[in-house]
């Protein structure tokens, strides 16, 4: 991806990064082309909840164990609320920040696909017999989840309570953190194991229907994770003065903070195993998904594991993320109550 | 992460009563899509003709492609578009029958996971040469 700020033909070159009313008004010529690319994919991929015959699983629902009502309660308390927190974060923490015209046409339409996803979790919500209050308490009596609330607290109450100065080193940097807060981590390394989750049932012959609907969500996440990753390596190389090798270290840091997090989180609320998946096989796959992050922002991988769930598979293209033709493999199978 | 933390006492107090009997009988939203119209199956087409496989990958996933489309696709030079059309839910059997010979066995294990796959079909990706797909076999034969 080669990145050639333009001339903004008053002899000043601009970047991605810029605000104002007079920049970012004219898509042509196009800057920054797999923006453009990512935005022709994500309105060809545009899909809608209710496409998807969820009543068809209601028979499912009601022969589930507690156990696996439980866990489809829970995914559903931490799915639906952060698909509009994201949307917060890309409204106040993204989308003001940046200058290219093709990059705010994907902005709208990645905020769009959150807000189709709110209203699928919603749907999910309504079409099974899911207390509402219930699914949102789930997860207030957790410790690890205070620690995992903090940090993204941290993150938005920036981006919606200050305005980043982004002609300045430190503004910038501001900028990165709060992508890699949301985007990388939230996005492409928290939301990842909890689809996991999510695609376990189909695995188990359960829910085929609402794996359809995760089917459809991880594909557009993908392509979030794209725009973002492209967006973060852009900034950092029309703005040397952001890449320092302390601040190298710190975003490296916030990943593998990150991991900590999630693994502390996974072992307190799966102490004994659900849907054939204990808190060790999620957690060797967060390290597997933190890796990959690590490796797409050039920092190469820290855990150095293999994935252990075939049916998770993902391919130098990230458009094929969800393979769960791989899961049939019994050697996804685990003890639930190994570790 | 729920979000409770994030929440005042009063919209703690709205969540709850959100949940209430009276008021959980209330749907949010109708959550109808746009209705399927000549324009939408044109642009199915249109992203059918695209060059770009990863846009002909869309319109072999879209519920509103065509038959004659998912036909046409069924015949693409690229794979990942052919899983695409195996992997569409709504992929009719005829199309199925025609990439069960596919050479390429992610295709063939797609088609076994189909839910409308036929019996017989399920039969013979039982004995296929990859042990991939025969496993898929076995999961979809686990479907009730």
């Amino acid at each position: 991806m080669r990145v050639v700020p333009v001339s903004a033909g008053d002899g000043t070159r601009r970047g991605i990064l810029g605000t104002g009313i007079e920049q970012g008004l004219l898509l042509k010529p196009v800057t920054y082309p797999w923006a453009m690319e990512l935005y022709d994919q994500a309105v060809a991929n545009t899909w809608f909840p209710n496409e998807v015959q969820l009543g068809e699983d209601l028979g499912d629902f009601e022969r589930m164990s507690d156990d696996e009502r439980r866990a489809l309660t829970f995914l559903m308390s931490y799915f639906n609320p952060n698909e509009l927190l994201v949307n917060k974060a890309l409204a106040f923490g993204v989308y003001p920040y940046v200058n290219a015209a093709e990059c705010h046409l994907y902005l709208a339409k990645q905020m769009w696909e959150e807000a189709n996803h709110c209203m699928s979790f919603e749907y999910v919500l309504e079409t099974f017999p899911i207390d509402r209050e219930a699914a949102y308490a789930s997860h207030v009596t957790v410790p690890s989840m205070a620690a995992k609330e903090e940090f993204e607290i941290r993150y938005i109450k920036r981006m919606t309570e200050q305005t980043l100065d982004i002609t300045t080193t430190e503004g910038k940097q501001d900028f990165v953190r709060n992508l890699i807060a949301y985007n990388v981590i939230l996005e492409g390394i928290w939301f990842y194991s909890g689809f996991m989750v999510a695609l376990s049932f189909r695995q188990r012959n359960l829910l085929r229907n609402f794996g359809s609907l995760i089917d459809w969500i991880v594909r557009d996440e993908s392509l979030h994770l794209k725009f973002g990753i492209n967006l973060v390596l852009t900034v950092l190389e029309e703005n040397p003065d952001v890449a320092t090798e302390e601040f190298a270290a710190e975003i490296k840091q916030m990943v593998l903070d990150a991991v900590e997090m999630e693994e502390a989180y996974n072992r307190d609320l799966l102490p004994n195993g659900i849907l054939g998946l204990n808190a060790d096989y999620i957690n060797t796959y967060v390290r597997y998904l933190a890796d990959r992050r690590l490796d797409e922002l050039g920092f190469g991988a820290h855990y150095g594991v293999a994935n252990p769930a075939k049916w998770m598979a993902t391919a130098n293209d990230t458009l094929q993320l969800v393979n769960f033709f791989e899961s049939i493999n019994t050697s996804y199978e685990v003890n639930a109550r190994q570790g | 992460m729920s979000c409770l933390g994030f929440l005042t006492e009063q919209q703690r107090a709205a969540l709850a009563a959100s949940s209430s009997t009276d008021a959980a009988g209330v749907p949010l939203s109708a959550f109808t899509s746009p209705p399927a119209s000549d324009g939408k199956t044109a642009r199915v087409r249109a992203l059918a003709a695209s060059a770009d496989p990863r846009i002909r990958e869309s319109a072999a996933l879209s519920y509103r492609a065509p038959d004659d489309v998912l036909v046409e696709l069924a015949g693409d030079a690229d794979a990942a578009v052919r899983r695409c059309v195996a992997r569409n839910e709504r992929t009719p059997v005829a199309v199925l029958h025609r990439l069960v010979d596919d050479p390429d066995p992610f295709v063939r294990g797609w088609v076994a996971a189909h839910p409308a796959v036929p019996s017989h079909v399920l039969d013979r990706l039982g004995a296929d040469p990859d042990a991939a797909v025969r496993a898929v076999v076995t999961w979809a034969r686990g479907w009730a």
